[in-house]
């Protein structure tokens, strides 16, 4: 953007050197992860097990090697346009600390739009237990490296019996450029059973309440025809991965 | 202007930069030409370099950012004389065409080495996501880094 003259800052803070804000640590049942960990430090990390697949398709989704390796969490949060980590922080019920000479707060990760003299310090997200998974996936318009026509996030927590306890599910595009959740999705899957016929369903309502903007990437119809089956799809692997898991 | 001390392929640069030059600029300004500009958008990755070991594309980077790293290039790789193994690969192979992205797509190699020792063709194929070669060469330049990952280890 400065470079090519879009924006053209009078004087620009390089916070590459605050090595205090590049950690992530884990304790009392939560995340904590620094606004300088880079998403590479995020995808390679240790401390997320199996259950933060949506953290490590980062690795395949988010730009390339170079890129991974120079963009930040807080940048990711803060920038403007297609970005993957809100969603996946918003699916993994993340909030994020804003810190300014005035106070600080606490913003959902999708509302996180720091005022002038604000500083993104961290993201919290609490620990995941057993019997839930996560996963994200984007659809894209390259083999790599490309923007998100259609991303998703989503977090799913089965009982014993297979029925679904808690779920959050995170769309690109739910109207016109938002990013947003779909709640009444979430709310109709609560106490059932994930299967074909509550994958249709699911189609039926996403169907109903999306209204995603068209642009040159995409027409509207085929981002709500992709946003389906991004959807059922996450929602399948989730269970799979749930009943294939071991440690539950 | 600030003036700014790195080590370039183990050599020690102290150079001054405006804050607005990034690590590119600055390269070229002493002298390293393996460093191409394509896209200046992080796409092509014709610019990529290690800085302290890290892949980076050097078109995204401010030259004041990389202060006090070590930068390695292709200039630090091999010499005329004593070509790294990978640079003797792309010759036996004949894997560079105009020739343009080679320096930046061995440096992603060189990068890959170092992490994985033994890649698969598809995890070859992976980090090169990272670099385009505008000519199409890809299945020549996938066959010399595999042929060099057989040959020894760094």
């Amino acid at each position: 953007m400065m470079k090519r003259g879009k924006i053209r800052p009078r004087d620009v803070i390089d916070l590459s050197g605050v090595s205090g804000l590049r950690y992530m640590r884990r304790g009392d049942g939560f995340f904590m992860i620094g606004s300088r960990t880079t998403v590479k430090d995020l995808v390679e990390s240790q401390l997320f097990n199996h259950r933060y697949a949506a953290i490590k398709n980062l690795c395949r989704y988010f730009g390339v090697e170079p890129t991974r390796t120079m963009a930040t969490v807080g940048g990711n949060l803060a920038s403007g346009g297609e970005r993957d980590l809100p969603q996946i922080f918003e699916a993994l019920d993340a909030k994020v600390r804003l810190l300014s000479t005035a106070g600080e707060r606490m913003v959902g990760a999708l509302e996180c739009k720091p005022d002038p003299g604000e500083l993104i310090v961290e993201a919290i997200m609490p620990e995941l237990g057993l019997r839930t998974q996560t996963w994200f996936s984007k659809f894209e318009k390259r083999a790599a490296n490309g923007i998100g026509v259609v991303t998703t996030a989503v977090f799913l927590k089965l009982s014993q019996d297979g029925i679904v306890e808690d779920v959050r599910i995170v769309l690109n595009r739910v109207v016109g450029k938002s990013p947003g959740r779909l709640y009444r999705v979430e709310q109709w899957l609560k106490g059932r059973m994930i299967d074909g016929d509550a994958l249709n369903n699911v189609a039926t309502i996403l169907e109903y309440d999306i209204n995603p903007a068209s642009d040159f990437r995409a027409s509207s119809e085929f981002r709500k025809h992709i946003s389906k089956v991004l959807v059922g799809r996450a929602l399948l692997e989730c269970v799979k991965r749930i009943q294939g898991d071991h440690c539950v | 202007m600030y003036r700014i001390g790195l080590r370039v392929n183990g050599v020690q640069v102290i150079t001054e930069v405006r804050g607005r030059d990034r690590l590119i600029d600055l390269l070229r300004k002493v002298g390293v030409m393996s460093v191409k500009e394509g896209c200046s958008t992080g796409d092509c990755g014709s610019c990529n370099v290690l800085v302290n070991g890290e892949l980076v594309n050097s078109c995204l980077m401010l030259a004041v950012q990389a202060r006090g790293s070590d930068i390695l290039t292709l200039e630090g790789l091999g010499t005329e004389d004593k070509p790294h193994r990978l640079q003797l690969a792309f010759m036996e192979f004949a894997a560079s065409q105009c020739g343009y992205c080679i320096p930046g797509i061995i440096i992603t190699a060189k990068y890959l080495l170092a992490k994985n020792p033994n890649p698969t063709e598809e995890e070859i194929r992976r980090m090169l996501t990272a670099n385009i070669c505008r000519c199409g060469g890809y299945t020549r330049i996938v066959e010399a880094i595999k042929t060099a990952t057989a040959s020894g280890d760094g």
